[in-house]
């Protein structure tokens, strides 16, 4: 695999521009751009899974476009990237990924494009971001995400394929993906990894993930509109949840000691959704929602919803020129329990509360006030409230600001409050100061 | 150059007639100035790439580039689709605008690391447009349906003979929307083309100044400036927006004002 990704390396240099023959010879000239990236992390304190304070990592990602006529185009992102903590381990190339740590090189997204007429179809390593509400969407489920570090989550790429078909104001989408990728959960010894609570006693076994054959094929589709001042747009997806699910089962340990065995498991779910955007005056109002069907390995048909507002008001002050606010609230509810599929109800299991939840948004408030000082600085202050069972809190406040058009610097606050056993509170050692460098060439 | 004097005389005479229709000797009202501009320097569609040039009090410059696709639509409300190509940090971000009737826009922003379109409130029509001296309304077509535009004067600039129109809201919606009291708009009596803009603010004190430069015929009776500066006199900076290519009326079709284009 490191072979073919010098190669591919070495046909990105044979394939540069040729006027790069006329011009000095430079990355642009090369078709190549990118970014380096530092990333410090700074906790207040240790947890009982780790004792470091300081995370640093650094990631160097280059891109190399090209346009292929009118007909189609090609993109390659490809990442070096190393930390002190551990995340990142080994050189390891996966379809589909399933490393429990990242690799010092990887593909981001390499997509081929052809377009005829109004249909593209893209092959390749993609990225898609359905949806229109900013938290959290509920119809955006063909990616997994990266949950090495819980709040600096990153979506992940799949090697998938996609036709989109667009007519007028108008377009339908549908992609299909053949391998599933679970999303990368945080390291067994790591301070995203909650301890377990004293007195829960189980056999844990390791995750069942779907077999990589036909059935494991996942499907989606979504078609928009704009009509009369509003975006509409309805989708379905039918695949994996990214994130686990626990089958509990008996575990005998001794002739009449039998214990909780826990086997985490993948929910296959079929998710129509639905999502709209509209404006009146200076309000933006949005909303967004899915039916999450479980079809196997789950224990609950669900709704997962979110809607929300954002404002912007227009200052005009030298030292203040915008604020924006946005409000939203999600919910989750529970249409249908399948009782007897032997997947736990994560979020009032005994012993363990929360801590199995992957949802902050059964029951949240979400809300952001961004002040832009300038075009070259902003102050953002978020926060979520999660109401659900006992409340649990996330706030971040954080400063943007460019130093130059290419170079920009932020940092901030995050604070993470409530009781161990809440979706948020289970991490609520991990207050932390962040600093973020990059540099765009 | 006599010659030519006599022809710019004459064109301005048949601009005024034709302004003013049969009646003779009344000088053409500020409404009906603006309406022909509007008829008479429309294109079925443009692509103009932009080279913007911020310079700053103290003399520091700023460089950004975009391409900025317009097609003319029905009810003369354009679509527009404006992508930035440099620097970095903003390269393929992307603005699509559907003009609407009475300033109820439709409007798209496309963030690159947000990977999808967003609809957005065209509430930030006062606002500096990507830090520059412009507002994103200085670089809307004029929106004749929403302002009052009285005649004020004939005024030489650069030796051509322009109208000299005041332009005020004429809706209490454009009033809350724009960032101006007044306009002031020097208009060529040879070519309708505008060469000036002053825009004061509610207090009626001269907050900037538009200069259009290096006009071009485009296309028949339209023109173009492939220069222009605004200088905003109250915090002393400039913007020069220098266009570095253009084509006309080359069939842009309504399907690439679309969000599947804004994305690409």
């Amino acid at each position: 695999m490191r072979r073919a990704a010098g190669a591919a390396l070495l046909l990105l240099l044979v394939a540069a521009p040729a006027a790069a023959e006329e011009e000095p010879l430079t990355l642009a000239s090369l078709g190549l751009k990118g970014q380096a990236v530092f990333k410090n992390y700074t906790s207040f304190e240790t947890t009982a899974n780790d004792r470091h304070l300081v995370v640093d990592e650094g990631i160097l990602q280059v891109e190399w476009a090209r346009r292929l006529g009118a007909w189609g185009a090609t993109k390659l992102i490809v990442e070096f990237r190393d930390d002190d903590f551990g995340f990142t381990r080994g050189l390891h190339f996966q379809i589909p990924e399933t490393s429990q740590r990242r690799s010092y090189l990887g593909v981001r997204e390499a997509t081929f494009s052809a377009r005829r007429g109004p249909l593209e179809v893209t092959l390749g390593k993609q990225i898609y971001a359905w949806g229109t509400a900013d938290a959290f969407n509920p119809t955006d489920n063909l990616n997994p995400y990266d949950y090495l570090d819980v709040l600096d989550n990153e979506k992940l790429g799949v090697w998938s394929a996609s036709a989109r078909l667009s007519l007028g104001p108008s377009s339908l989408v549908f992609a299909v993906v053949p391998f599933f990728t679970p999303s990368r959960l945080p390291l067994p010894r790591g301070r995203w990894t909650p301890p377990v609570p004293p007195g829960f006693v189980a056999v844990a076994d390791d995750p069942v993930r779907p077999e990589q054959d036909i059935g494991a094929t996942q499907y989606a589709a979504r078609l928009r509109t704009t009509v009369a001042g509003w975006d509409f747009s309805v989708s379905y997806y039918d695949g994996f949840d990214h994130t686990l699910s626990f089958r509990q089962s008996a575990f005998q340990v001794a002739p009449g000691v039998v214990i909780p065995r826990l086997t985490p498991v993948y929910s296959r779910v079929k998710v129509p959704g639905l999502d709209f955007s509209t404006t009146f005056g200076k309000l933006e109002v949005h909303g967004e929602g899915a039916f999450r069907l479980v079809e196997s390995d789950g224990r609950d048909h669900r709704f997962q919803g979110i809607a929300g507002v954002n404002y912007t008001q227009d200052v005009g002050l030298r030292w203040l020129d915008q604020m924006i606010f946005i409000v939203e609230y999600g919910r989750e509810t529970v249409l249908r329990r399948i009782r007897h599929s032997g997947i736990i109800e994560k979020d009032k299991s005994p012993l363990v509360g929360d801590l199995l939840a992957n949802s902050g948004f059964r029951d949240a408030i979400v809300g952001r006030i961004q002040a832009k000082l300038t075009e070259d600085t902003s102050l953002k202050l978020s926060g979520i409230a999660d109401l659900a069972v006992t409340p649990s809190y996330y706030v971040q406040f954080k400063g943007n600001h460019r130093v130059t058009d290419a170079v920009h610097v932020e940092a901030g606050l995050d604070f993470l409050t409530g009781k161990p056993d809440t979706f948020w509170g289970r991490w609520r050692n991990n207050d932390r100061f962040f600093l973020v460098l990059r540099y765009l060439f | 150059m006599p010659g030519h004097r006599s022809l710019r005389l004459a064109l301005a005479v048949v601009t005024v007639l034709a302004l003013v229709g049969p009646a003779p000797a009344a000088d053409p009202s500020g409404v009906a100035i603006m309406k022909k501009q509007r008829e008479t320097q429309r294109l079925k569609d443009e692509e103009e790439r932009q080279a913007l040039k911020l310079i700053g009090k103290s003399g520091a410059t700023k460089e950004r580039k975009l391409v900025r696709y317009l097609l003319s639509g029905p009810g003369d409300l354009d679509k527009i689709l404006v992508r930035f190509l440099a620097p970095r940090d903003v390269e393929n971000t992307g603005l699509l605008t559907w003009e609407g009737k009475d300033g109820n826009d439709d409007q798209w922003l496309y963030l690159p690391t947000v990977k999808k379109p967003k609809r957005i409130a065209a509430s930030g029509k006062k606002n500096r447009f990507l830090g520059t001296d412009f507002s994103y309304e200085d670089l809307r077509a004029e929106n004749v349906a929403v302002n009052t535009y009285a005649l004020v004067g004939s005024e030489a600039v650069d030796g051509v003979d322009c109208f000299v129109i005041d332009a005020t809201p004429a809706t209490e919606r454009q009033a809350s929307d724009s960032g101006y009291g007044r306009r002031r708009i020097w208009v060529r009596k040879d070519t309708l083309v505008t060469v000036k803009r002053e825009y004061y603010d509610k207090k009626a004190k001269l907050e900037k100044v538009e200069t259009h430069r290096k006009l071009v015929n485009v296309a028949g009776p339209v023109w173009r400036a492939d220069e222009v500066e605004m200088h905003d006199v109250v915090n002393g900076t400039r913007t020069v927006i220098t266009v570095e290519a253009r084509a006309v009326n080359r069939g842009l079709k309504d399907d690439f004002f679309t969000e599947t284009e804004l994305v690409r």
